[in-house]
């Protein structure tokens, strides 16, 4: 390595064995390198000495981030994040929280969509409460979780998370059976794996051969599984 | 020739005098040129006592601390980054996560007279290749893992059974979850499920069973799934 710069102020010429040694003095005495954007071989081996409360990597900053969407930490895949801390230490990553305000008819025997119009938590702003629709920003891994609560009768309930991409939802559809005074909750889960743009929405059946309404408070929750 | 070496000498004396006269002025001016010229500080390995302050002020987009590459597409080897332990790696992100312990696998295949094994023969993803001879999950690491478990009845088997699903540590002989479910008899498939969380150990074998069960009705289908929760 060399750097451009051969004299100080009073003209003197230092050699590249002078400006080495100073670099690794500098290096060693862990001197402010403010604004720097290095370019390196990636492997840092920290010298802290093993203890109890010992810390081997520390990041920390000058001033107090309380900014909402500003970030503690952005690890990147040549500019693309992957994985990020929110100033609050909560993780830059998918976290959705949605359910039903209203009640919903559902019709006999039609797979239909359960209308998930209100959330409280969506972290990458991935679930559309219009459509009832998630999509995925970042392929990975996902756990999502549905859940709804039937107008009780003895029917049999269905649900089931779809997906318009291969990944077809309906193999693995909750079935149960609601009974009057007993179960009148269906719950369904899945772990995908999602490419990035990959949707998922919420769907329910039933063979109560007429309407079966559905309760408010249906809810969807998706999180990304690190 | 004395005169050349007194001089290189002097220069020698004079310039290390000036570093160490100087040496603040010195490291500040070459830390100057190191933001100006956007140093290159390549196949650096430093040793350093493990502190990294920024003094970025921030606003509703600063990022304080950010590590970048070059593009990695090889996500099940590559890491963007790592954290060890004198050289054991404790923490991987790859490109499409960590690099901890996801699986979920399904089958159709009928576990026969309870208590059984349950059978999910088809993997779908296995992070760290944990899932044994399609019943058995042995973990690489201990520490808290998620599972669920959703097992079908097939289509019009008679009579009503309550089977109960467990997840089951091999090696001590015990159910660490379970849930008991009815099953009707009517023509319809429904569904068992099971849903918990449990710590389990390092390479120590855990199975879905079911239990309580006849095969007078049929599985049609089950699916499950475990993951380490961090």
């Amino acid at each position: 390595m060399s750097y451009s710069f051969q004299s100080i102020s009073s003209g003197v010429m230092l050699s590249s064995t002078f400006i080495n040694k100073i670099e690794t003095n500098i290096m060693e005495h862990q001197h402010g390198i403010n604004s720097i954007t290095n370019l390196y071989g990636g492997n840092w081996t920290s010298v802290v000495t093993n203890a109890s409360t010992a810390v081997a990597h520390k990041f920390d900053t000058t001033e107090t981030f309380v900014a909402s969407g500003s970030k503690l930490l952005s690890v990147c895949n040549s500019g693309t994040e992957k994985f990020g801390i929110y100033h609050d230490g909560n993780f830059a990553m998918t976290k959705v929280v949605a359910y039903s305000t209203g009640i919903q008819s559902i019709a006999d025997a039609t797979i239909t969509a359960v209308q998930i119009n209100t959330k409280t938590l969506d972290i990458l702003n991935e679930f559309n409460v219009s459509s009832s629709i998630f999509t995925a920003v970042n392929t990975g891994y996902y756990e999502v979780l549905g859940k709804i609560t039937c107008g009780v009768t003895s029917t049999y309930v269905g649900l089931q998370l779809w997906t318009y991409t291969a990944l077809g939802g309906d193999n693995d559809k909750t079935f149960l059976r609601v009974n009057s005074g007993y179960t009148s909750s269906v719950q369904h889960a899945r772990l995908w794996k999602l490419d990035a743009n990959a949707t998922i929405l919420l769907q329910v059946e039933h063979d109560a051969g007429t309407n079966l309404n559905i309760s408010s408070m249906s809810t969807f929750t998706v999180k990304r599984v690190l | 020739m004395s005169y050349i070496k007194q001089s290189f000498q002097a220069m020698d004396t004079y310039v290390n005098s000036y570093i160490n006269q100087h040496e603040i002025n010195i490291r500040d001016h070459l830390h100057d040129k190191m933001v100006e010229d956007d140093v290159e500080v390549s196949q650096i390995s430093r040793n350093y006592a493990g502190l990294w302050k920024t003094n970025i002020s921030p606003n509703s987009t600063t990022i304080a601390h950010k590590l970048d590459t070059q593009t990695f597409i090889n996500a099940s080897s590559t890491a963007i980054f790592t954290l060890c332990n004198s050289g054991t790696i404790k923490f991987t992100l790859g490109d499409y996560g960590l690099r901890t312990s996801k699986f979920r696998g399904y089958g159709t295949t009928d576990p026969g007279a309870s208590p059984a094994n349950i059978y999910l023969t088809t993997t779908e993803f296995d992070t760290l290749n944990e899932w044994e001879s399609s019943t058995t999950f042995v973990p690489k690491n201990s520490g808290l893992y998620a599972f669920f478990l959703n097992m079908k009845k097939a289509l019009g088997t008679a009579n009503a059974y309550w089977p109960t699903l467990q997840f089951w540590n091999n090696y001590s002989s015990y159910a660490l979850a379970e849930a008991k479910t009815k099953l009707n008899s009517a023509g319809i498939a429904e569904s068992c499920i099971l849903q918990g969380q449990a710590l389990l150990e390092a390479n120590i074998g855990y199975t879905f069973r079911v239990s309580s069960y006849t095969n007078n009705f049929f599985i049609s289908a089950v699916y499950g799934y475990i993951y380490r929760v961090l």
